[in-house]
């Protein structure tokens, strides 16, 4: 048997002689790294869901619009969609909806109230394959649909404000696209409750023909929403779309989510960071349990170091030893975390937190999502193992060199 | 104890005497902004306008027919052509406006708070069409450094809303020829201090019994692409306006 056999076998022969101990250690790094794996996929789930939630309102995953509207937002920003452009999104496998819209703001006026608000002229077939507005109608109204012409959906909180109910007759007036006054009067045909707050409270909905007609648009769009698949293939259709664009005889912008919703980034960077600092405190109660008895075993054993570096064992071989002891905890106190933390997480990824009773609240953030999943990826068990395992080992080293140097004769005497 | 007290009396009234032969020489900072709105304006005034609003996209010429008793902080205008727009009106009472739209026969209420939105599109605001708020009363004026704008000598007056003025900007700079006290630039500021946009006063004519500016161009900073520009093409002034033009009946006529 040769030197590296007896040193594995030594320590693993020590680490079950003090087997409370082990368990202790053990159990800390476990539901340590069941914590931090769980707590990353909470936020990795919740982050997505408000991600989808939000895309799947009012935004799409990519917007297309003429250059400058983003920043202006002017209903002289317009452009019309090229059928080069309109083939893509119909071929392309990634997409699942696209749908254009007509943006303006205008004035509406019912009885004696009038308040500013965002007009959305949308295609009633389109609008659903890329946006769940038509879900949130509340009952005894209905969603747009596309023989409709002068009739409107409006938000709950605007048809409170004014006083109007499904029915009622609403005037707008605004700017034409060719600069004349557009004026227009609409049947409220249903009322919305979106979550959002902003849009609860000014935007009111008409079909895209009457939008094309009211504001002398000419067929021209103000915005192309298009939906994709999954979040992560955005990218990758929002970079054929600029290729595409590029060819078009206007100007045009490609905007992905992440640049149409700045303040939810904003908002998931701000979470995210004060779930780093608090998973950084985890790891460092991991570090230290493992620290502490990895120590309290090395000091326990100074006469048993004492005699094996009187006999010849080399102060490499001590010192290897004790890494090797901690590497068997830490390496089973991994794989259970792992486990663990992936039960957990899968339990919550099932039965989702439902934050609904606090809707009011969220809701303030401008953020509409009430249900947080949890999301389990394999990069956060990995990551996540191999830092406490990493983390363990370095913290290991203190008491081990601390064995490795100690004098035998004085080692012998002690205790 | 009688000496001292005439003693007072008399350094009283040195002080206003000081005071009153001062601003007999100099003129204040509120003369001049009254003086240039009432020889701009007058008491009441009627007039024709060419309103030109140029986009990126397009340029449309309207033209405005306008009716105005500045004491009584009453307006009246209706555009006439194109005839796209003909018909609609605009009426201000005090601090109430409506706008009449003939394509839908109603009359919509304009509230106070989008006295500052854009105008039909146009670089001006509402406010800026009906005059709501008075450069005179709502704000505080003080004199600095004259400046020589387009050729003219100017007195250049600096103007900060009073603190319950229902104002947004922060600042307002007029600046007035020294001749006749007639409006060259107006400069508007954010509460930052930062320039929003600016009026440029020019082709100063004889109209009715006075000179004035005829040609107002407004541009916002930073939209080099458009701007917006009033020309007024006829005005009278100080004559009598009946009463029934300020009404929502002739708002709503026919």
């Amino acid at each position: 048997m040769n030197t590296q056999n007896i040193i594995s076998k030594l320590a693993w022969r020590n680490v079950w002689r003090n087997k409370r101990r082990t368990l202790l250690t053990l159990l800390t790094i476990m539901v340590g790294s069941a914590m931090i794996i769980f707590m990353n996929s909470i936020a990795k789930g919740g982050h997505e869901q408000m991600i989808e939630d939000a895309v799947a309102l009012n935004t799409g995953h990519i917007q297309i619009h003429e250059k400058g509207f983003w920043e202006n937002q002017t209903i002289d920003y317009a452009f019309q969609p090229r059928p080069d452009l309109l083939k893509y999104l119909d071929t392309s496998p990634h997409v699942t909806g696209y749908a254009e819209r007509v943006i303006s703001g205008g004035l509406l006026s019912f009885g004696d109230n009038t308040r500013g608000v965002l007009i959305q002229g949308i295609s009633p077939g389109r609008e659903p394959q890329v946006t769940d507005l038509c879900k949130k109608i509340l009952p005894g109204g209905r969603f747009l649909i596309s023989e409709d012409a002068a009739h409107t959906i409006i938000g709950k909180t605007l048809a409170k404000n004014i006083g109007a109910k499904v029915g009622d007759s609403i005037a707008v007036i605004s700017q034409s696209f060719d600069g004349s006054i557009a004026a227009e009067r609409f049947s409220i045909v249903g009322i919305f409750e979106s979550g959002s707050p902003e849009y609860d409270r000014e935007m009111m909905l008409i079909p895209l023909s009457q939008a094309d007609e009211t504001f002398t648009m000419m067929g021209y769009v103000h915005s192309l929403l298009v939906r994709i698949d999954k979040a992560s293939n955005s990218e990758e259709v929002k970079h054929d779309l600029i290729a595409l664009a590029s060819h078009q005889k206007v100007q045009l912008e490609v905007m992905g989510w992440d640049e149409l919703m700045p303040e939810l980034i904003q908002f998931i960077i701000m979470d995210d960071v004060s779930g780093h600092i608090f998973i950084f405190i985890l790891f460092m109660i991991v570090a230290f349990g493992v620290l502490n008895t990895i120590q309290m075993s090395v000091f326990e054993r100074t006469r048993e170091f004492g005699v094996m570096l009187s006999i010849g064992t080399r102060p490499g071989q001590i010192s290897g030893m004790i890494l090797i002891e901690s590497v068997f905890i830490s390496v089973l106190g991994i794989m259970m975390g792992a486990a663990l933390g992936y039960c957990i997480s899968l339990y919550f990824q099932i039965n989702p937190i439902d934050y609904s009773a606090y809707a009011d609240e969220i809701a303030l953030w401008g953020i509409s999502t009430t249900v947080y999943p949890a999301k389990i990826t394999s990069l956060n068990i990995i990551v996540t193992s191999m830092l406490t395992l990493g983390l363990a080992l370095l913290f290991s080293m203190f008491p081990a060199r601390r064995a490795a140097k100690l004098n035998p004769i004085e080692a012998i005497r002690k205790l | 104890m009688k000496i001292q007290t005439i003693f007072k009396l008399m350094s009283i009234v040195f002080a206003i005497l000081i005071f009153s032969t001062s601003s007999l020489f100099a003129i204040t900072a509120k003369e001049i902004i009254e003086k240039s709105e009432q020889v701009v304006q007058g008491d009441t005034q009627i007039s024709l306008n060419n309103i030109t609003i140029k986009t990126r996209r397009w340029t449309r010429t309207m033209k405005m027919k306008s009716h105005m008793d500045r004491k009584g902080k009453k307006s009246f205008a209706e555009i006439y052509e194109p005839k796209k727009d003909a018909g609609n009106r605009f009426l201000l009472l005090d601090k109430r406006m409506w706008h009449y739209v003939p394509k839908l026969q109603q009359t919509v209420k304009i509230s106070p708070s989008m006295m500052l939105q854009s105008w039909m599109g146009s670089d001006f605001t509402n406010d800026d069409i009906v005059k709501e708020s008075s450069i005179v009363n709502d704000y505080t004026h003080k004199l600095l450094e004259d400046e020589t704008i387009d050729g003219f000598e100017c007195h250049k007056v600096e103007l900060v809303p009073k603190p319950d003025a229902a104002v947004v900007w922060g600042k307002i700079m007029y600046f007035a020829r020294r001749d006749d006290l007639l409006p060259v630039r107006k400069e508007y500021y954010n509460e930052h201090n930062v320039l929003k946009k600016y009026m440029i006063f020019s082709n100063f004519r004889e109209m009715h019994d006075r000179t004035i500016p005829t040609l107002y161009k407004m541009q916002t900073v930073g939209k080099k692409d458009r701007h917006t520009l009033m020309e007024i093409s006829a005005a009278k002034f100080d004559v009598s306006i009946p009463d029934n033009v300020f009404t929502l009946q002739n708002l709503k006529r026919k």
